[in-house]
């Protein structure tokens, strides 16, 4: 039987070790939770300021509406009375090939593509715009219903006032998203932000699915609370006006009809 | 709420009803038009329920008689396999039916999208012949396969089983001649049918029984110099 070899972690006397860290002597006390997380995905551990830029990127990721769909599921299942199935369902959606880690991972692993070729090219927008063109699916991009991703704006406003310019990642995704929305006029969302900022963490694609996730948890967690607190009887069942049925009309079955043609002869 | 403070759901018109695009309650219970209680309950398998649900029409009797054998040859998997073996720990853990089923479900829908990538589109066409990696791999697979063929009678033709295809490619196969193309309804029907493994081994599990469970199985070896981590902070 293979053995696995793992550097996730272990359990010893009286301590846990991960990637080579004392959980108690080294993590306790000197790292943040998403500061944990990100350690917990890559073994990197993040600087202050990294860290504060990824609990900034939660906040500005933080959709607090209940009706939007993937967080509706929350309230649907928790109306059923229990907050962690319901976290569990609605979190389940973020593994999707439309919204979440998912697609998060995808407009990740379309950087790392975008990043070697315009750097094969030489640096200019010129490869920009041919990957741009190249690429009938762009990842990372669609703001339904609005102009602009106000996530992504708050987000911003949050690195500019710490002062942060970003690394390559963040700064290579600027003029991406500049000639995108030129030449195809979509509008970047806060999943490819979330893309760029983690790949200059050190992220690799596949790690910045879960670290995605991760920064959606408050917004999932909260509906799901509520919604297991009130329980409400509206989403338990539908009320009967709020269903309209589009399906085939009543029909018999084919040995239904034969049963019944027999039955008479 | 004033109009100056509406969001972008209240600034737009929605659908105020959910629609119902299978399952009717106003006048009985009826499955895509067909009665559940004075119908289908008296007429039709489980099985063929199913494929209704599956695909909106119900089976002819060829397709009837193949799908629910190809159900039951597809139902038995081992604990060995991970989609049998993480809901078997959920259930050691205490996770109550719907968790277990979940954890089964979401494993097993891993496993099957799994299948279907590596199949492709092998299946889409009348198959007279298979790449080397769908084949069956020894006679033991050959000989369930030809099982499989008796079980599903002579008068549904799945072409696909005459050309030597590998046990869970030939049930694949079948799925597809009983009236299933895409992806969701062929990685469904495929859950559907495996999901009473993952019941039934659930089911003999004792939650709390960790001294039965073998922890060190496989072996984990710790390796705290991977990855390479930046120096601590």
């Amino acid at each position: 039987m293979s053995v696995i070899r793992t550097g996730v972690g272990r359990a010893g006397p009286g301590d846990y070790e991960q990637f080579g860290l004392s959980v108690y002597k080294d993590l306790v006390g000197r790292t943040s939770y998403l500061g944990l997380i990100a350690f917990a995905l890559t073994g990197r551990r993040l600087t202050a300021t990294e860290e504060d830029m990824l609990d900034d990127l939660a906040a500005s990721s933080h959709v607090t509406e209940p009706r939007v769909w993937p967080i509706k599921i929350t309230w649907i299942t928790g109306a059923l009375g229990r907050s962690v199935p319901a976290y569990i369902c609605g979190t389940i959606a973020l593994d999707s090939d439309m919204v979440g880690g998912r697609v998060a991972e995808d407009a990740a692993k379309m950087l790392v593509d975008l990043d070697e070729a315009v750097t094969a090219a030489g640096g200019g927008d010129d490869a920009v715009a041919l990957f741009v063109n190249e690429h009938r699916h762009l990842y990372g991009f669609g703001v339904p219903f609005r102009a602009n991703d106000e996530r992504l704006v708050a987000f911003r406003v949050a690195l500019e006032q710490r002062g942060i310019v970003g690394g390559r990642f963040w700064q290579l995704a600027q003029r991406f998203w500049r000639i995108a929305r030129d030449s195809r006029r979509v509008e970047v969302n806060i999943i490819g932000a979330t893309a760029a900022i983690c790949l200059d963490l050190g992220f690799t694609p596949a790690q910045v699915a879960p670290m995605a996730v991760m920064l959606l948890t408050p917004t999932f967690l909260g509906n799901a609370t509520e919604a297991a607190a009130q329980s409400p009887d509206v989403l338990k069942r539908l009320p009967p006006e709020a269903i309209r049925y589009v399906g085939p009309p009543p029909r018999e079955s084919p040995r239904a009809l034969a049963a019944a043609q027999s039955s008479k002869q | 709420m004033s109009e100056a403070n509406a969001g972008p759901i209240e600034a737009r018109e929605w659908p105020l009803e959910l629609s119902a695009r299978a399952v009717s309650d106003a006048d009985g219970r009826r499955l895509f038009g067909y009665d559940v209680e004075r119908d289908l309950a008296h007429h039709y398998a489980f099985s063929d329920t199913l494929l209704l649900a599956l695909t909106g029409e119900l089976p002819d009797e060829p397709r009837s008689r193949a799908f629910a054998a190809v159900l039951t040859f597809a139902s038995a998997i081992s604990v060995a396999e991970a989609a049998i073996h993480a809901p078997v720990v959920a259930r050691l853990c205490g996770v109550r039916t719907g968790g277990v089923l979940a954890i089964g479900a979401i494993a097993l829908g891993e496993q099957a999208d799994t299948l279907l990538r590596t199949i492709g589109t092998a299946l889409d066409s009348d198959v007279t012949e298979l790449p080397s990696e769908l084949r069956a791999p020894d006679a033991a697979e050959r000989a369930s396969v030809e099982r499989l063929r008796s079980a599903i009678g002579t008068a549904l033709d799945v072409r696909a089983l005459t050309a030597d295809p590998s046990r869970d490619v030939a049930i694949l196969a079948v799925l597809r001649a009983c009236g299933l193309t895409t992806a969701f309804q062929l990685g469904a029907a495929l859950s559907v049918a495996r999901l009473p493994s993952v019941i039934a081994e659930s089911v003999s599990t004792k939650a709390g029984d960790f001294k039965g469970y073998p922890m060190d199985t496989p072996h984990f070896e710790y390796d705290g110099t991977m990855p390479a981590r930046s120096g601590a902070r």
